[in-house]
């Protein structure tokens, strides 16, 4: 066997079943292993001698991440997708249907396919290691679990703790899989095995499961499942069935006999796989995939780092360090600063343990590793320091001589800047080479986006020391040439410039806000710009306006609401008061508004704000600022809130057609200003019939996990 | 010493007043903070650590073994061993001069070292018939029994008593330390006025040191976990504002009838901890770090419990023995503050060619120590005198002002609880 190690027999006839896929790093459920498990449960149920099986991962610090998701997104038809499901179905049955104890032994990540594997057995064990996750992030992709999860998960822990994991994918640590009954013991990372023997031959008492009093009233269920749908819609506005659809064989299946609700698992399945919002998400997957996959191992990963500026932003950079066991130094002019962002740190720390998800002893250990000063010393050890100071150029260029100055030649300085020009700020430097832009999203610690922007003198060491770190962090790193705005902001500041342009012509920020969000942003403009802070806006506006006056809106009305001291939400409120009303006197401030420019449309809204965007995106792409079209569609997915399920501006603009996206523009450029002129890389591809997305999205796939 | 064994750096915490600005702050963060700060600051590889020693008076319950816990959450790799030591006012002069005998006998490359006490978390006692009547709550199986052990409680099972109160008395001679100190300044006839001069005069350098800064390459800012935002700076204890008329006011704590020793001029109970890294000379040239002194020797010596005070004199005697050294050739002398009627009857010993004869069995005097070489920049009385953390302190204080003051020779010693003395001669770097 290649796929599965079939360990022999012990003498007290346990079976051991290892996975461990070949070439890869982690074990996926490829068709292949799919096909040797069932020969080996075929063969250990003929087989006399077997008294109990194990299941387990030959790999350290990885069970199962999932089913091969090439293979989900080459379902394209749904009764192979239908097909599909059974197939897996039926052998996770004979498993469950095994006459002997089973067990599985979960040693690290668990995801999808793989849960849905020892949800299968009779027994589940797990090592308690922080490596150890496990879940269905099914949904996340669009589709559900359809090997059994969506039947057996309810069964085993109850619909109170199975939904959540079903509906949000949200994955559970070891301690927690405990407390919920999702598995029956935890063991000693290195006697795991061993452990899941023992539980095998000597069994457990079925344990009884902790449900609240609503589950056993009458109305009860019906009552968790109205709740949860409600929260399904708050977050996702109806914009993605699978969790609808989940949520629905959850309501209907645990109602049922378990067959048939695996048989509507496999409907659903057939259905999302092949929607559009399905192929949408896994065509992100897979380009984050690879680009995780595009990152190098730096010859010397990142021992010890610093952090200067303990700022909001700062103190959440210092804590995605300290979260990933790497010693930090902090520093900022003045103790109460340094103190508050320590203080933010330990926070952020406690919060996990609260949650369970570290110990008490491992959350002492983390906290450990935050240091504070006000002084340039103690930075002799420090191999990647990150500057996360004001947003100002010679406090920024003090600061990396000042590092220069205490750290080691060959470390790493990473400035954390949104609108500055990484060139300039390593300009006078001794060693510009070592200096490379880290471009975090706030909030920190929620934003999976990071620029790494490569300024024209950046090494290839720095830059690769600056990728591996982001993705250490767990950020999806975008590289992107150092220019005005880098790429997300550059982007999306061309939609934010024509939403205030709509302002300033009558439209109020609500109906703009709402149309956005209606269009599937996670929220539009006007309330993001509140969020963000008018004044950290302005000074990318200000820079944008001054790179590009042709395109670039102007930032008047974001002056004035900074001069009014109007700087969003951490202040008197922005274009919305603090009763999240909109403030109607910020059109005061708007030089050229009128009231009103009558009723606009929503449809009309979208594209007026959309297509300087992809107009914006293409330019980008002309000019290099980025290297492709899908990492434009990543990085405006993950950096900015652009509908996940429309797969990114570039897709967006492939389903459009170029020739479509050109006509629109040109209208407009007639009709509104010249700023609509359409790129030339536009233009081409309209006339060429070319796309942004070769052949599909799917076709990126080298191997790629999960669900 | 056959290896030559060179101090690469090292850091306190500030000073505090048991019950003030550290009280929050458990012993085992003081010593990691300590650790940690003295890694960083010396710009040195964890990895080449061999050994960590830290010496604590009173081994707190949930870390007995705290150099092993601090050294771990300090970053110092898990394969490094680390053990505590405990020679009451010695223990951190007591895990440096282990430090160094085991890099001077090629056992160790590089060791941390230091002390740590926090006397505000020294535990309370309850009387042993107390913790009876709770294992008899904690053993009865029903209601019936556990009310009849909770009536067996009576008001005398409530009283604490302080652990701190039982560490400073004496249990084989029964005096506390206080009154040893009272017995000294009967012995060598110091009055009242000069003990609280000598204390004045340690305050007056405390803050002069302060204002000219030259405690800050010693000392580490705090940021006490959980509450961050208030941060400890500076030590707590020394004041500007106290005078020879506000020392004289205070009321003699030991002895009712003829007696001297105040508040104001013994070393008040007290929060911190100190670190140094030591290390082969070699390995500090092969790294290019650039030491802040040497150590030359270290001496150990005991005497009656009743007079524990002389300890340094004791110790000092041994010392120079062992390094052919004289008094004479300390650039700069640190004695330990316990008590101001203490050192002033160890300066007196030191002068004293009968006191040699008598009880040093030498034929001269160990020499006198010039006060302008002794405790330039303060001692415990005003900053404080943390258990464990002391003897650490003294040792870095002094290698910090041999450098700022052109190198030479320096002498750090204590009297210690019990009725001990130690000793450590070090060669400071010019900085």
């Amino acid at each position: 066997m290649s796929e599965i190690l079939m360990k022999p027999l012990t003498d007290r006839g346990v079976a051991y079943l290892l996975f461990d896929s070949p070439n890869r790093s982690v074990n996926v459920l490829s068709q292949t292993a799919m096909v040797e498990l069932e020969r080996a449960v075929d063969e250990i149920s003929r087989n006399r001698d077997v008294r109990a099986l194990v299941i387990g991962s030959a790999k350290e610090g990885t069970f199962i991440a999932g089913a091969d998701v090439n293979a989900i997104g080459a379902l394209t038809d749904a009764t192979a997708a239908r097909e599909a499901s059974r197939r897996g179905q039926a052998i996770y049955g004979k498993i469950a249907a095994l006459p002997i104890p089973t067990v599985a032994a979960i040693n690290g990540i668990c995801l999808g396919g793989g849960t849905e594997l020892a949800l299968a057995c009779r027994y589940r064990i797990a090592a308690d290691d922080e490596r150890v996750s496990i879940g269905l992030p099914e949904v996340n992709l669009g589709i559900l679990p359809a090997w059994g999860g969506c039947t057996r998960l309810p069964r085993l822990i109850g619909i109170e703790a199975a939904l959540p994991m079903i509906l949000t994918g949200a994955p559970a640590t070891a301690r927690r899989a405990l407390k919920i009954g999702l598995v029956d013991a935890l063991a000693a990372p290195a006697g795991l095995l061993h452990a899941a023997a023992q539980l095998a031959i000597e069994g457990m008492p079925p344990r009884r499961l902790r449900r609240s009093f609503l589950v056993g009233l009458p109305g009860g269920p019906a009552l968790i499942f109205r709740t949860a749908k409600k929260r399904v819609l708050a977050k996702t506005h109806g914009q993605y069935p699978a969790p609808i659809e989940a949520l629905d064989v959850v309501r209907r299946g645990f109602a049922s006999t378990e067959a048939e609700s695996l048989e509507m698992e496999g409907e659903a399945f057939a259905r999302l796989v092949t929607g559009d919002v399905a192929r949408r998400l896994v065509g992100l997957f897979f380009q984050m995939e690879s680009n995780k996959r595009s990152v190098e191992e730096p010859a010397s990963p990142t021992k010890r780092g610093a952090v200067v500026g303990a700022g909001v932003m700062g103190a959440g950079i210092a804590t995605l360090l300290v979260r990933k066991g790497i010693p930090v130094r902090l520093r900022d002019v003045a103790h109460d600063r340094v103190g508050a962002g320590l203080a933010r740190i330990r926070e952020a720390i406690d919060e996990r343990r609260r949650k369970g998800d570290l110990t008490d002893a491992a959350a002492r250990s983390r906290r450990a590793l935050a240091s504070g000063t006000v002084d340039w010393i103690g930075f002799g050890n420090v191999d990647f320091a990150i500057e996360a100071a004001l947003e100002d150029l010679a406090i920024k260029r003090a600061i990396v001589k000042d590092l220069e100055a205490c750290l080691p030649p060959s470390a790493i300085i990473a400035t954390n800047t949104s609108s500055l020009s990484v060139a300039a700020i390593a300009e006078g430097a001794s060693r510009p080479e070592n200096i490379v832009g880290l471009h975090f999203f706030n909030p920190v610690d929620k934003m999976p986006l990071v620029e790494v922007v490569l300024a024209p003198r950046t090494s290839n060491e720095a830059a690769t020391k600056a990728f591996a770190l982001a993705k250490r962090l767990g950020k999806t790193p975008i590289p992107v040439r150092d220019s005005p705005g880098f790429l997300v902001n550059r982007l999306l500041f061309a939609y934010v410039g024509e939403a205030i342009a709509m302002y300033e012509e009558g439209t109020t920020a609500s109906e703009i806000d709402a149309a956005m969000q209606g269009y599937g942003w996670a929220m539009g403009p006007f309330r993001m710009l509140d969020e963000v802070g008018l004044d950290v806006a302005l000074a990318v506006a200000r820079i944008l306006a001054k790179a590009f006056p042709a395109t670039a809106g102007s930032p008047r009305l974001i002056e004035a609401m900074v001069q009014a001291g109007k700087l969003g939400k951490k202040s008197r409120g922005g274009f919305y008061g603090r009763n999240r009303k909109e403030d109607a006197s910020v059109r005061g401030l708007a030089s050229s508004s009128r009231e009103s420019a009558g009723t606009v449309s929503r449809e009309e809204i979208v594209e007026r704000l959309t297509l300087p965007l992809l107009n914006e995106a293409a330019r980008a792409l002309e000019e290099g600022v980025v290297n492709s079209a899908s990492r434009i569609d990543l990085a405006m997915v993950l950096g900015a809130g652009f509908p996940p399920f429309r797969g990114g501006p570039m897709a967006l603009a492939d389903d459009w057609g170029a020739a479509a996206v050109v006509e629109k523009l040109r209208a407009r450029a007639e009709r509104i200003g010249t700023r609509f002129h359409p790129a030339a890389l536009l233009v081409r591809m309209a006339t060429l019939w070319e796309r942004f997305h070769g052949g599909g999205t799917q076709s990126h796939g080298a191997p790629a996990t999960a669900g | 010493m056959d290896v030559p064994v060179v101090v690469l750096g090292g850091v306190r915490t500030p000073f505090a007043k048991a019950g003030s600005a550290l009280r929050h702050v458990a012993p085992l963060d003081l010593a990691r903070f300590v650790l940690r700060e003295t890694l960083d600051r010396a710009a040195f590889d964890p990895d080449l650590v061999d050994e960590v020693i830290m010496g604590t008076g009173a081994p707190p319950a949930e870390a007995p073994n705290i150099a092993r816990s601090a050294a771990i959450l300090a970053g110092v790799p898990e394969r490094v061993p680390a053990y505590t030591v405990q020679r009451n006012c010695a223990s951190g002069m007591e895990a440096i001069a282990q430090a160094a005998d085991l890099i001077a006998s090629g056992r160790a490359r590089a060791v941390l070292a230091g002390g740590v006490e926090s006397m505000s978390r020294i535990p309370i006692y309850f009387p042993d018939a107390t913790s009876d009547l709770l294992v008899r709550l904690a053993r009865a199986r029903n209601a019936a029994g556990k009310a009849r052990a909770v009536l067996a409680f009576r008001p005398r099972h409530f009283k604490p008593t302080p652990a701190l109160l039982l560490g400073l008395r004496d249990p084989n001679c029964g005096l506390s330390m206080g009154e040893t100190a009272e017995r000294l300044a009967q012995e060598f006839g110091i009055t009242r006025e000069e003990q609280d001069r000598f204390s004045l005069e340690s305050h007056r350098r405390a803050i002069a040191a302060r204002k000219a800064g030259r405690l800050r390459d010693e000392t580490m800012p705090l940021y006490p976990p959980g509450r961050e935002t208030e941060p400890v700076v500076d030590d707590v204890g020394p004041r500007e504002d106290t005078s020879l008329d506000a020392l004289a006011r205070l009321k003699p704590v030991y002895a009712r009838a003829l007696g001297t020793v105040t508040a104001g001029n013994s070393s008040p109970i007290t929060d911190g901890a100190a670190a140094i890294l030591l290390a082969r000379e070699d390995l500090a040239r092969a790294l290019g770090i650039r030491p802040l002194g040497r150590i030359l020797a270290h001496a150990e010596a005991g005497l009656a419990p009743s007079r524990m005070g002389l300890g340094p004199a004791f110790a000092t005697a041994r010392l120079l023995e062992r390094a052919g050294l004289r008094i004479s050739d300390f650039a700069r002398i640190e004695i330990n503050e316990a008590f101001a009627a203490q050192v002033l009857a160890v300066m007196k010993a030191f002068a004293s060619q009968s006191f040699a004869e008598r009880e040093l069995g030498r034929s001269e005097a160990l020499g006198e120590i010039a006060p302008d070489r002794l405790n330039p920049n303060g001692g415990a009385i005003a900053l404080g005198h943390p258990i464990g953390a002391s003897g650490a302190r003294l040792v870095l204080t002094l290698l910090h002002e041999l450098g700022r003051t052109g190198g030479g020779r320096g002498l750090a010693t204590l009297c210690v609880g019990g009725g001990q003395g130690s000793a450590i001669a070090v060669e400071g770097s010019v900085r």
